[in-house]
């Protein structure tokens, strides 16, 4: 291992004593004054390119030379092409103007156009916020998590239930930061939409594998997303009234290019119209979320980020002779990020984050009553360094801590109906401090032009009272370019995990409890291999990839067979703890421009668990084990006013446990003689498959409205255009009166049409 | 105005009223097992139930439908051997015959006694030992109002000293004689009828080991002021206790969306049950206040 890391460090000095100039700077939206993430830079002659960072800015060492012709170009916007004089150093800030959609040529992805093939990573996907406005709504709300469902190798719950689940993993095993900040459950509305306001988002990265060092504390993806930083120009206001949400933005300049703000928030007036419905009066539902960002230019080497995020979701449905429920959670982050310019070759970012989530629910079904509490508070400070020595190289190391304060709690048992009165005692639950730190280096190389190397090494420690834990994580991904248009790339990491969110095999609402690493709680860790093929066709219009995992987890965490959580007890004692693993297949073909594009991508994979005090230690398939999961996404541009959109989704149903047998018992006594269940297997049934296709229609238009001059669009939308009943989950049993057993299946989302009307000023 | 009015006030009866509906399940390919009950108890004879699981969506379902008569039921320890005969009572409840095997020897504490079923070519064997010490209750009580996990409630309160030094496993138990006049008397009963309440809940003294305890038991029979019942703890030895608090597990996790289904553990390699033993403490007599 130590001959790893010096081989990193010492490939990284010699290639930097190499005799370079540096051009740097930042690339940014010559209209708002925006940073623009994953702008390409790059040179055709020389064949060298590189990318922003998550803040605009890029360095390319270059070889002296008087003329240099250099592109600069990124999704949706005009390229620009500089003839250079490179005798030395060159700060050089680029603009580039937004280019309106053309029925010709849109362009779906964000990088250059043979990124896939050259990029020196594996397994990830940039998702353009301009692409995720562009795909169906659920009412009448564009969605980035909807999007992110869409890839291969990511799949969702079943409806109504939270989270995504990325090659085999759970949904705690994705790392969601949000302006670099956790958000521990990123939904709305049970999962149908998520917290992020797509309005004020800048930038969306999915890594399912090839970790780069510089990310850690979870074992399946990083979903990565940016907010936008206001436009530090002009005024804008931007909203939509759809269905069920009104959302607005407000956004301009607090100091004309150095300092600008947003502020975006969206209401669901769902609670509203249920009123409106004498037969609905029981329920009651409602959610809001509110972004925030203010940036500061102080210096050409100094600028400042305060960035606020809040979503908070209220449920309640009360019917005395139904399921009755009251849930609340949400999450609010803030972030405080400084980016300092120590030279054209060395940038830093130093960020104080404290984010807190909270979820409550409170159910009541017959007479039996059960809650949940969980709350999370985390105080993270961080600094991250990139360095770039040459052209070879791109080094990152960083250092963070972060301390955890985890409030755990559930009870469960039989009450008199109609009653929702809170049962825990919020200030009686022990609170779990534990603190989470971890260093890294990470260098992506370019030995040659055909062989690109990432390689890195994290060490992350955590401590909780008197336990400790620590890990070594290597991380290496290969590039090896076999043509311009064809690439093989391979990958291993290793990944630790503290946080755990233990998940219910039976709750059909997101009632998982997040808990921290302990003495009995050990920490997940994972080991995954990946193995990909890239080609392009057609001057890269076409682009394909097929991409095989195999992944390990260890120390997976479940809760016992018939656990009831009760309030005074110490939730560590009923779990359980086994192992996982997940290989499979993915594919994609997408079409990246022209009026259609889209893509296509079908995920074949294998999830199983093992735990010996589960399934009478056999094996058994993982909860959200899918063998087959085929997406469709399709854009068709008719013209500059209409374009529509559609996907189809096509995955095997979700494992479920049922009884295989029935069995009489005689010795409980004359009271409870009765019908017992014998089972066969935990998840030993599979629900039937799942299928959806769901279009959208949009109409654009430019008007003025009491002489402003603004752009107007309606969207229509249908979700689940022909009604697919999906199963939701199943349950058998025997009738009281008849003897017979029976078994149901309960369905939640029918066609759900939806219509939206969006603005900006 | 007025349809996209109808568009607005359906869309949030459609999705928060989903769709229920009867399901043909796939019927897996289930394999019958024998299902085998026999608790030893001190100075009676052995009683064993025989029967078999179904597919869950089998229509067999009576202690008819599901008796296995054609086994050789064999309990021995080394002095002794009883060979189980088919026996039966009726149920009043269930307003049917039921069918058992029932021995000819007393069971003796504290042997090792050997199970051995053949069936069908088969041989299911267990051992199991009756060295299960009886508990002995200090005394019994009543509370009108009582909160536990299964909510508010009245409760006959049992206060016993665990007994020292070992592991144990407590069932509570009642024996009532129901008149024709109590609500609660079976449907096919003629006349008095001697009814066993036994508790389902199975309570550990782990981490109490010695200590003097109370436990509170719900009624399952309606009574009347006066009433008087018999009231004894039963003891079980560790398989026993394993099974019945799987029953009762899976009993609560069956009604109970929140809870993890329960497997149930058996004793007895390659059949569903236990053969286990227990022991049961002298009664106590007791009158309801209320």
């Amino acid at each position: 291992m130590k001959i790893y890391l010096i081989s990193i460090l010492l490939i990284g000095l010699l290639l930097a004593s190499e005799k370079n100039v540096t051009l740097s700077g930042y690339v940014l939206d010559a209209s708002s004054g925006e940073s623009l993430i994953g702008a390409n830079i790059y040179s055709d002659e020389l064949r060298i390119g590189t990318s922003t960072n998550s803040y605009g800015f890029y360095s390319l060492s270059l070889p002296v030379k008087k003329d240099i012709r250099m592109v600069f170009s990124y999704v949706g916007y005009k390229p620009q092409v500089k003839k250079l004089f490179l005798t030395k150093n060159l700060k050089l800030n680029i603009k580039l103007s937004p280019q309106p959609i053309s029925t010709e040529a849109i362009v779906v992805t964000a990088r250059r156009e043979d990124e896939n093939i050259e990029r020196k990573q594996l397994s990830v996907m940039d998702v353009p916020v301009r692409m995720v406005k562009q795909l169906p709504a659920i009412l009448g709300e564009t969605d980035v998590l909807k999007v992110i469902q869409l890839l291969p190798g990511v799949q969702s719950g079943s409806e109504g239930t939270t989270g995504f689940y990325v090659r085999g993993g759970n949904a705690d095993q994705n790392l969601v930061l949000l302006d670099e900040a956790v958000v521990y459950n990123p939904n709305h509305l049970f999962g149908l939409l998520s917290t992020f306001n797509s309005r004020a988002i800048n930038n969306v990265t999915m890594i399912k594998g090839g970790f780069p060092a510089q990310y850690g504390g979870r074992l399946s993806s990083i979903l990565n997303i940016s907010m936008k930083e206001g436009n530090n120009k002009t005024y804008h206001v931007n909203g939509g009234l759809g269905l069920i949400t009104s959302k607005l933005t407000v956004e301009g300049p607090i100091l004309t290019d150095k300092a600008s703000f947003i502020i975006s928030a969206r209401r669901t007036y769902f609670d509203l119209l249920l009123k409106a419905m004498p037969s609905l009066s029981s329920t009651k539902y409602s959610f809001y979320d509110l972004n925030a960002k203010i940036n500061y230019k102080l210096s050409d080497n100094d600028r400042f980020f305060l960035s606020f995020f809040s979503g908070r979701d209220n449920a309640a449905y009360i019917d005395a002779n139904s399921l009755n429920y009251d849930f609340k959670f949400g999450n609010s982050t803030g972030t405080l990020r400084w980016n300092h310019l120590f030279s054209e070759k060395l940038f830093s970012n130093t960020s104080l984050i404290y984010n807190t989530y909270l979820m409550n629910l409170k159910t009541n079904q017959g007479n039996f009553y059960s809650e949940f509490y969980s709350q999370i508070k985390d105080f993270n400070a961080k600094t991250d360094f990139e360095y770039f020595p040459n052209p070879a190289h791109t080094i990152k190391f960083g250092v963070q801590y972060t301390q955890h304060t985890i409030t755990p709690s559930g009870t469960s048992g039989n009450v008199k109906t109609d009653s929702l009165a809170t049962k825990v005692n919020i200030t009686n639950i022990q609170k779990k401090r534990a603190a989470e730190g971890s260093i890294y280096i990470n260098d992506a190389i370019n030995v040659s032009r055909a062989i690109g190397l990432n390689l890195g090494l994290r060490f992350p420690v955590f401590k909780i009272n008197q336990t400790s834990y620590s890990g070594i994580e290597p991380r290496a991904t290969l590039k090896y370019t076999l043509s311009p248009v064809s690439s093989v790339k391979a990958a291993y990491t290793v990944m630790h995990q503290y946080l755990h969110l233990v998940p219910s095999s039976t709750a059909s609402f997101p009632t998982d409890i997040w808990l921290p690493s302990s003495k009995t709680v050990k920490p997940q860790r994972s080991q995954q291999y990946a193995l990909g093929y890239f080609r392009n066709f057609e001057k890269n219009m076409y682009e394909t990839s097929i991409e095989a995992y195999y992944k390990t987890m260890q120390n997976q965490v479940a809760f016992k067979e018939g656990t009831h959580l009760l309030e005074q007890t110490d939730i560590d004692q009923q779990l359980v703890f086994g192992k996982g693993w997940s290989y499979g297949i993915e594919m994609l073909v997408k079409k990246r421009s022209g009026r259609y594009n889209g893509w296509i991508s079908y995920t074949l994979s294998w999830t199983n668990q093992q735990f010996p005090e589960l399934n009478f230690g056999k094996v058994f398939p993982f909860k959200y084990d899918k063998r087959h999961d085929f997406k469709a996404v399709g854009i068709f541009n008719l013209n500059k006013k209409w374009f529509f959109s559609a996907d189809f989704v096509f995955a095997s149903g979700n494992v479920v446990t049922l009884p295989e047998g029935r069995v009489n018992v005689y010795e409980g006594g004359d009271l409870y003689n009765g019908v017992f269940d014998v089972y066969t297997g935990r998840n030993n049934y599979r629900l039937g498959n799942y299928h959806r296709l769901d279009v959208t229609a949009t109409y654009k238009y430019a008007s003025s409205f009491f002489n402003k001059n603004y752009n107007g669009e309606f969207v229509l939308s249908i979700y689940n255009v022909y009604s697919h009943l999906n199963p939701y989950f199943i349950y058998v049993d025997v009738d009281g009166v008849t003897h017979k057993p029976y078994a149901k299946q309960v369905s939640l989302l029918p066609i759900i049409p939806s219509i939206s009307f969006n603005f900006r000023f | 105005m007025k349809i996209l009015f109808k568009i607005i006030m359906v869309f949030p009866f459609l999705i928060i009223n989903g769709c229920e509906k009867n399901i043909v399940l796939p019927i897996h390919n289930y394999k019958s097992q024998l299902s085998v009950e026999c608790i030893l108890e001190p100075d009676k004879v052995p009683v064993l139930y025989l029967g078999k699981t179904v597919s869950y969506f089998d229509t067999l379902s009576t202690n008819q439908d599901l008796f296995v008569d054609n086994a050789r039921v064999i309990i021995s320890s080394i002095q002794s051997k009883d060979t189980l005969k088919v026996a039966s009572k009726y149920n009043y409840y269930r307003c049917q015959q039921e069918y058992f095997y029932q021995g000819a020897v007393p069971v003796v504490l504290g042997r090792v006694y050997h199970l051995r079923i053949e069936h069908d070519g088969n041989i299911y064997e267990a051992d199991t030992e009756t060295n299960v010490r009886p508990v002995q209750i200090d005394s019994v009580s009543y509370v009108a109002n009582f909160s536990d996990l299964y909510g508010e409630h009245e409760g006959v309160v049992v206060h016993f000293t665990d007994l020292p030094n070992e592991q144990n496993y407590y069932r509570y138990r009642m024996d009532r004689v129901l008149t024709q006049s109590q609500k609660d008397i079976p449907n096919c009963a003629t006349g008095p009828y001697a009814a066993t309440e036994l508790g389902r809940s199975v309570y550990f003294d782990t981490n109490v080991d010695g200590a003097h305890l109370t436990i509170v038991i719900e009624p399952a029979f309606k009574h009347n002021a006066g009433d008087t019942a018999h009231i004894y703890l039963q003891t079980l030895d560790a398989a026993s206790a394993r099974f019945f608090d799987d029953l009762d597990r899976q009993k609560s996790a069956k009604i109970n969306p929140f809870i993890e289904p329960v497997f149930i553990t058996s004793n007895i390699p390659g059949a569903f049950g236990i053969f286990g033993a227990c022991n049961y403490s002298d009664a106590v007599n007791f009158t309801y206040p209320e």
